[in-house]
């Protein structure tokens, strides 16, 4: 104790600064409402929410694979999206939160990786061989990649194959945008 | 302190919710307890400045250099959190300088107190410099540091703060005492 003087406090009334507690436990709620604080500010696991929201999160997943799948056309990214689509379903009228969550992980995540396949079969194509179909087809593809790989990450921040492939597809954006820029303008006078 | 650590680096790295919780449950009832002090006992306020506390330690975890202790650098935290509060809710931000009528103390002058209640109805600023040196055991020039004030102010406003809580805690008859104490800082 620093410059406590004797002069100012007796022996008796230094004793009970002495006995004054120095530590006291909170509420327990205030642990619970501090990590959901935590939680909504980012720093912390989104674990409780991901249950929370899991209805509307597994609706959205499972629309947007059933939809993409329909439009891409690809056999294994259809197969893939109605079984675990399937699945889903089953989960959820059982009741069982866990498992539908694991589900709704593992529709998109399937569905995800999918429309990549899909993605990767067309840029490994020679440009002389695509045609503008082709083209907007791709196109469509890597929209429907995005908005699929959007809802993943909400789903789920740290799956590894949503955020690689929006890392992707914004990589590819900037460049495609730099490739625009570079390009020299043309200026018409009237 | 090796702990602290580990727990720390796994919230940095991984937002680890059980780390954090770890972290908590250690160190928690510490900052309670001393915020709830300087505060006079408002439990509420002292809820929500534990909470803002752990937001803003998480949230500048990864600055912190280990200097010092996980547990002293969540208390300085607080520290400020709760000046931040009596500024906000004192007139003109100046509650190192308030003393307040006696009239304004919630239990009738004149019946003796114990410790921790005298300490609860000192005014904002005494309360804060009295828990500081007399309880947590921090130097005038660390209090000085820690609130923005001289040397000199610190160890008026314990000497005040001393006055009053002896006055409280003897009861009847010393309010002579602190109405004189109160005059000579208003002159």
């Amino acid at each position: 104790m620093s410059e406590r003087n004797a002069d100012d406090w007796n022996e008796d009334q230094l004793r009970e600064f002495d006995q004054l507690a120095r530590e006291l436990e909170p509420p327990a709620s205030l642990e619970a409402r501090t990590a959901a604080r935590l939680q909504s500010e980012g720093l912390l696991g989104r674990v409780e929410r991901r249950s929370k929201n899991l209805r509307s999160a597994w609706a959205s997943a499972a629309a947007a694979a059933v939809l993409a799948a329909f439009l891409g056309g690809l056999s294994l990214g259809q197969h893939l999206g109605n079984r675990s689509a399937v699945e889903t379903m089953n989960a959820m009228r059982s009741e069982d939160p866990h498992e539908a969550a694991v589900r709704v992980q593992r529709t998109g995540t399937a569905y995800v990786a999918a429309l990549a396949a899909l993605a990767q079969l067309n840029s490994e194509r020679q440009p002389a061989q695509r045609s503008s179909d082709f083209v907007q087809g791709q196109e469509a593809a890597a929209a429907l990649l995005r908005a699929a790989a959007t809802e993943l990450v909400q789903l789920d921040p740290n799956d590894p194959i949503a955020v690689r492939i929006l890392q992707g597809l914004e990589d590819q954006r900037r460049r495609t945008a730099a490739e625009e820029e570079s390009k020299p303008r043309r200026v018409f006078w009237y | 302190m090796t702990q602290d650590r580990e727990w720390a680096q796994a919230l940095i790295q991984h937002g680890d919710e059980w780390a954090f919780r770890q972290l908590y449950r250690r160190h928690t009832p510490r900052l309670y307890q001393f915020v709830l002090r300087l505060l006079g006992g408002a439990e509420a306020d002292a809820e929500d400045i534990v909470q803002e506390a752990w937001v803003r330690a998480v949230g500048g975890l990864s600055s912190f250099q280990w200097r010092s202790a996980f547990s002293t650098w969540l208390t300085g935290i607080g520290l400020n959190l709760v000046r931040e509060h009596f500024k906000r809710h004192s007139r003109a931000g100046r509650y190192l300088e308030a003393m307040p009528d006696l009239q304004s103390l919630p239990t009738p002058y004149g019946a003796r107190l114990d410790l921790e209640r005298a300490i609860a109805l000192l005014p904002d600023g005494y309360r804060m410099v009295l828990v500081l040196h007399d309880v947590e055991g921090c130097t005038h020039k660390e209090i000085a540091r820690a609130l923005g004030i001289s040397e000199g102010t610190s160890k008026s406003q314990l000497s005040n703060a001393r006055k009053l809580v002896r006055s409280l805690l003897q009861g009847g008859g010393k309010r002579r005492d602190y109405e004189r104490t109160k005059r000579r800082r208003l002159e």
